[in-house]
């Protein structure tokens, strides 16, 4: 349930922000100067061409889907066009249209990062999602929510780490994360003694990131935690460590 | 002396008329050359791509059927997140919820059942990365077309059964019909796959699950 309001809370964050960048305003007339702008029935190239506008035709820019864009000639027919065709075509005032796309640069000024990755906590497999916000370039902070399932028992693991990354225009950027949070594990209920255990966390980890396409980026990491475990019957805390790939998209 | 002050006068003038207007004509040329370099002050539009409205997150609810090994055919609400990357691949995440019916074994024993309630309960989540296979159009008359994919569809993920957490691996495949641009109407075969243990051994479980769903570019 819990990863349930995550999820929601996610696609309200990523509503607000959807509808924050697409303003109420008046569509702008574009001028096409290639040849003739190829209509496409869908957003992708699979989709059959059923219309041609020719250079020097007005058109209106409706939406967006991935790369390609919905347009309307003059006399009211309305297509995709790919991205490629887009740029070239004229603003009223003479100028080629730019394209503000999510780069490279993009990612390095992000703000926002939500993401997903798997892999291995001591020998169970584990996924966890993570929503992330940058305070500069080089230094955000993380809150992670992960879950590892194993052969006899399965844990929850809360977290909220520092993130300083040192390079963020490298295409593959490293990174250095120290964190404290909570694990909770839980026996299988088909063993003997089902009682959980709580204990605190601390972790420190190395990684990197690279964009990929768009608003999305690949993420490497590796973490050391040390679970606070030592009590009277037990002198000793707990060191597991943790590798784990993922996607994320930033905005 | 007279004709000799008027001559260095003149010369002079000459000189200082030539050397103005050599002046002047340079300046000409940078006014000039500045008017090129200013003229094309046009009024900047500020037009880009975030602009443009993008349609590339779905929000989806599907309705449907799990196929529980060993606990029989239930029914399955899920909650799908789709971000499409671009026109072929799009990521997903998935909560789902389910419960599992009575074993066959209960069923013919009467006997004490093998789980509570509470154990019966199913919820699941996953993460997936998705393939427009085939993408196309559905021609229902002559005048009506409606935009399609067919689409492939993997993932990983935990699945809650029997008060245990289950590794789960996911594959199937789904097909997508865009009422408009917006709003698209989707069904979808999927098989998860996890370990089982509620009979003492542990055993891999196949799960079909078919769902109808309608989703919400935004």
């Amino acid at each position: 349930m819990k990863a349930f309001y995550l999820l929601l809370s996610v696609i309200v964050l990523l509503f607000k922000t959807q509808a924050a960048i697409a303003q109420t305003e008046q569509p702008v007339p574009l001028t096409i100067t290639d040849p003739f702008i190829e209509l496409h029935t869908g957003p992708g190239s699979a989709y059959p061409v059923f219309y041609v506008v020719d250079r020097g035709s007005k058109i209106v820019v409706l939406k967006r889907k991935t790369s390609w864009y919905k347009i309307q000639a003059e006399n009211g027919k309305a297509g995709w066009a790919s991205k490629l065709q887009m740029q070239q075509t004229l603003l009223p005032s003479g100028q080629t249209l730019k394209f503000v796309e999510q780069d490279q640069n993009a990612f390095v000024q992000r703000q926002w990062e939500v993401g997903a990755s798997t892999g291995e906590l001591e020998k169970a497999q584990t996924l966890s999602i993570y929503a992330g916000y940058a305070f500069t370039r080089n230094i955000s902070s993380e809150f992670t929510l992960g879950h590892s399932v194993g052969n006899v028992s399965s844990s929850d693991l809360y977290k909220v780490n520092l993130l300083m990354q040192p390079f963020p225009e490298w295409n593959y950027s490293p990174f250095f994360t120290l964190g404290l949070g909570s694990i909770q594990v839980k026996p299988n209920a088909t063993l003997i003694e089902p009682a959980d255990k709580n204990n605190a966390v601390s972790q420190i980890g190395i990684g990197f990131k690279t964009y990929l396409t768009r608003r999305f980026i690949l993420r490497v990491e590796f973490n050391e935690y040390v679970i606070f475990s030592a009590n009277n019957d037990k002198d000793e805390n707990e060191d597991i460590s943790e590798w784990k790939v993922g996607f994320a998209i930033f905005f | 002396m007279e004709s000799w002050f008027r001559n260095l006068f003149l010369s002079s003038l000459i000189l200082c008329c030539s050397f103005f207007s050599t002046l002047a004509l340079s300046a000409d040329d940078e006014d000039t050359q500045n008017n090129v370099l200013i003229q094309p002050e046009v009024e900047r539009q500020l037009f880009n791509e975030a602009q443009i409205g993008g349609n590339d997150f779905e929000v989806l609810f599907f309705a449907g059927f799990l196929s529980l090994e060993d606990f029989g055919v239930n029914p399955l609400l899920a909650f799908k997140l789709n971000y499409h990357v671009n026109e072929k691949i799009f990521v997903q995440l998935t909560m789902a919820q389910s419960e599992g019916g009575e074993t066959s074994y209960e069923t013919i024993t009467q006997g004490a059942p093998l789980l509570t309630e509470d154990e019966r309960e199913l919820q699941s989540y996953s993460i997936n990365i998705g393939y427009n296979l085939l993408p196309g159009e559905a021609f229902l008359s002559d005048q009506t077309t409606f935009n399609t994919a067919f689409y492939l569809i993997a993932g990983i993920g935990n699945t809650e059964f029997a008060g245990s957490d289950r590794f789960t691996f996911n594959y199937g495949g789904g097909y997508r019909f865009l009422l408009s641009d917006e709003i698209s109407i989707n069904t979808e075969f999927r098989n998860n796959v996890f370990d089982m243990d509620v009979f003492g051994v542990v055993k891999k479980t196949n799960n079909l699950e078919f769902t109808v769903g309608a989703g919400w570019f935004f």
